[in-house]
């Protein structure tokens, strides 16, 4: 084995720093700058880690996805168990479409057709198997004709995860709610007599 | 390398050639990760993105789509950005900036700089930022080859 392929040159300050400063002042300029959102101020700061990372272990920087990698420290881990998991739930989500093609006798043509995009497309879904996208399902649920929830399970339960995030994402209360709140407040409680309930018999 | 023959209603055909690109690495910066893990907390649902971005692999630039993903160019810049529809409980849509590196060995690799909510405005520094992401994996790539090379 050649000792030149696997040993490091004698780093020189100037090439491990010359990016590292570069980004470093770029970003800070960005995270001084007032008109700056909370948003590019986070992606500033991770664009100087990264930066201080080259300089660590240029040969490992970024990862390659689909390829079980540990992320780092306190950032999770996607483990082979999740891309089984998901690689399953895609591979049952073709293998149903392609069943109800051949029961409903639809080509790959036809299909396209109702999904108003081109066979080719249609044909490396089925090939590579990808995820589909929630657009996709209902759209290949209303071209085969059956309920979306036949071909991907999980639909309902993303459904039930986008109510929840859209109810605590809700930053003001409107106007009119406010008023029929405030209304119900004003309301004098009834003086009705409670119903005399029958009595029990022993 | 294919050439798709197309016959027009005129009679008239029109060739168009079109790169045929085999199964690419799609990569993802740190700073990336990061972004992501902003975004979406719960590592199921990043496991989902990444699943999504792996449709990247077989995109080529001519392509407005990599299979259910619509993709658009950044006017002016070398990137493109991918939207991803399935909010994850999200209230919006989830869109992704990327870079083909035409240089890496055999047919390039697809590098992911960084994600953002598909209605968030792309300011100025946005753009900057991920120029510079760019940057750091231009110098990871040469410092690798000035300290690994014989």
């Amino acid at each position: 084995m050649n000792n030149a392929t696997t040993q490091p040159r004698p780093l020189l300050e100037s090439d491990l720093f010359r990016q590292v400063k570069l980004t470093a002042l770029q970003m800070l300029r960005i995270i001084e700058d007032p008109a700056s959102t909370d948003e590019d101020r986070s992606r500033a700061c991770s664009t100087i880690r990264d930066s201080l990372q080259i300089a660590e272990s240029p040969k490992q920087y970024g990862r390659t996805l689909g390829a079980p990698q540990f992320q780092g420290p306190g950032q999770g881990q996607i483990t082979t168990l999740d891309t089984a998991r998901l690689e399953t739930q895609e591979a049952n989500f073709w293998e149903k479409v392609r069943q109800l093609m051949k029961a409903k006798a639809v080509t790959q043509m036809q299909l396209a057709d109702r999904m108003a995009t081109t066979q080719p497309a249609v044909s490396q879904m089925l090939n590579r198997r990808c995820r589909p996208q929630r657009a996709t399902i209902l759209s290949l649920a209303t071209a085969l004709d059956v309920e979306p929830q036949a071909l991907w399970p999980q639909l309902d339960v993303t459904d039930i995860l986008d109510n929840v995030a859209a109810f605590h994402q809700e930053q003001a209360m409107s106007e009119p709610e406010a008023e029929a709140i405030r209304n119900t407040l004003k309301r004098e409680p009834a003086n009705a007599p409670a119903a005399s309930l029958p009595k029990r018999k022993r | 390398m294919l050439y798709y023959c197309y016959l027009l209603s005129d009679n008239s055909q029109v060739i168009v050639r079109r790169f045929v690109v085999s199964c690419r690495n799609v990569r993802m910066t740190l700073a990336a990760s990061e972004d992501l893990r902003m975004l979406l907390p719960r590592m199921e649902s990043r496991a989902e993105v990444e699943r999504h971005a792996l449709k990247l692999q077989f995109w080529s630039r001519a392509d407005l789509q990599a299979m259910d993903l619509p993709v658009a160019a950044i006017p002016n810049t070398a990137f493109f950005t991918a939207t991803l529809a399935d909010s994850f409980g999200l209230q919006c849509d989830l869109r992704f900036i990327i870079w083909e590196d035409v240089l890496y060995p055999p047919d390039g690799q697809i590098w992911i700089l960084g994600f953002c909510r598909d209605n968030e405005i792309s300011s100025d520094s946005t753009l900057t930022i991920v120029h510079q992401r760019k940057a750091i994996i231009e110098e990871s790539d040469t410092l690798t080859r000035t300290w690994f090379s014989d």
